[in-house]
């Protein structure tokens, strides 16, 4: 390889490292930004949730003693 | 994970004057094959009404009424009979057998079903009955005979449904649970299938669709009169159907309604109406003398009372059922 060469070669990796830029952010800045305030319940009942089994249990039903025949006078 | 099969076998039909539903804690039979049991009840009660319905001219009751003496009466009929007498003694003549004339007197001379909408006239109050006017009695023909004293005639309209239902569950004798309600009188035997009582339910004697309670009972007999059934309209304003003995009259007690619990179909139907005739303070009392025998009485100001023992009928608290999932 001649100097020559060399030279253009080095002086175009130099200008693509130069051009180079980062690439855009998928969520348009028109796009809100989720605010920590709204992440935090999502983040915070997974735990709550296994730390206390009594809230996963259903409550017992109770059953009303329906009667099987009416004694009416007739 | 427990499953509950409501599957049962019933049977409803109409014999003397009333509903009667017989209902079997067993799967029901197979479509077009004849579920034995329930149809030995259906001829056990219509036996019975033939034999002991006063309406019916050829019935063995309406004999005896007639003749004033039967000679070889049915073994069914001396049954009732002697029991009648029985009843009598132990109630201090509350119920009262022969009271026919009483009540034929109060209005209530035909079949209830050909009564509705008419205005019974009142007929002279007869005799009060203070004595049973029932005897039985053998003599010298070595066989039983059933005299009625002059003038007397039988009803047996206070025995002979909770007896019939009595013996119709005696049928069982596999400890098949089953109970059979004769128009408020209910005779139960066996507990269900779960190995839990039957739940029975005492209707208010005014409000149609409510209940004054709910009792477990898993044998024995329960038994409803009140004056509300069987009513009509008379020359004096309303009479009904339960006559005091004493009187001769349909009875005002104060007690407008009475429930009981007892060994049998047939005691509570007779306490049940004694206390009807005899009013609170001493119905009670009857009660309280009765070993396994409850009851729980409507009086005629709304006020409701009940034995010292009723409370234990019911269930201590509600049974709970989690959820299995």
């Amino acid at each position: 390889m001649t100097v020559g060469a060399t030279a253009v070669f080095v002086a175009v990796f130099m200008y693509a490292a130069w051009s180079y830029d980062e690439p855009a952010p998928k969520v348009s800045p028109s796009s809100p930004l989720p605010q920590p305030e709204s992440l935090a319940p999502v983040l915070t009942e997974p735990a709550a949730r296994s730390t206390a089994p009594e809230q996963t249990a259903q409550p017992p039903v109770w059953v009303i003693p329906f009667p099987d025949v009416v004694t009416r006078a007739s | 994970m427990t499953t509950i099969n409501l599957a049962r076998s019933t049977r409803l039909f109409r014999s003397m004057g009333t509903e009667i539903q017989v209902v079997v804690d067993q799967e029901p039979a197979p479509s077009g094959e004849a579920n034995g049991r329930l149809d030995e009840v259906a001829c056990l009660f219509r036996a019975a009404e033939q034999r002991f319905s006063r309406f019916a001219a050829d019935s063995e009751l309406s004999e005896l009424n007639r003749m004033g003496f039967l000679d070889r009466p049915s073994r069914d009929l001396l049954d009732v009979a002697a029991r009648s007498i029985k009843w009598f003694e132990i109630t201090g003549g509350a119920f009262n057998p022969s009271i026919l004339s009483a009540l034929e007197s109060a209005g209530y001379d035909v079949d209830f079903d050909s009564m509705t909408g008419c205005i019974r006239a009142g007929l002279p109050r007869p005799v009060a009955g203070a004595t049973c006017g029932l005897k039985i009695h053998e003599r010298d023909t070595g066989h039983p005979q059933i005299e009625l004293a002059e003038g007397v005639r039988i009803d047996s309209g206070g025995i002979v449904k909770g007896w019939t239902a009595d013996r119709a569950c005696d049928l069982s004798s596999d400890g098949t649970g089953m109970f059979v309600d004769a128009g408020g009188d209910i005779a139960i035997r066996g507990g269900k299938r779960d190995g839990g009582p039957w739940m029975v339910g005492v209707a208010h004697p005014d409000r149609t669709y409510e209940l004054i309670d709910v009792i477990a009972v898993k044998s024995g007999g329960v038994s409803t009169s009140s004056v509300r059934a069987r009513s009509w309209a008379s020359g004096d304003g309303r009479a009904h159907h339960i006559i005091d003995p004493t009187t001769g009259i349909p009875t005002n007690s104060g007690v407008i309604q009475a429930t009981v619990v007892g060994r049998s179909a047939e005691s509570a139907e007779v306490l049940a109406k004694s206390v009807v005739v005899l009013g609170a303070e001493e119905g009670l009392t009857l009660l309280d003398s009765f070993r396994d025998t409850e009851g729980i009485l409507v009086l005629s100001d709304g006020d409701i009372l009940e034995s010292s023992g009723w409370s234990n009928l019911r269930l201590e608290e509600p049974r709970a059922m989690a959820w299995s999932g």
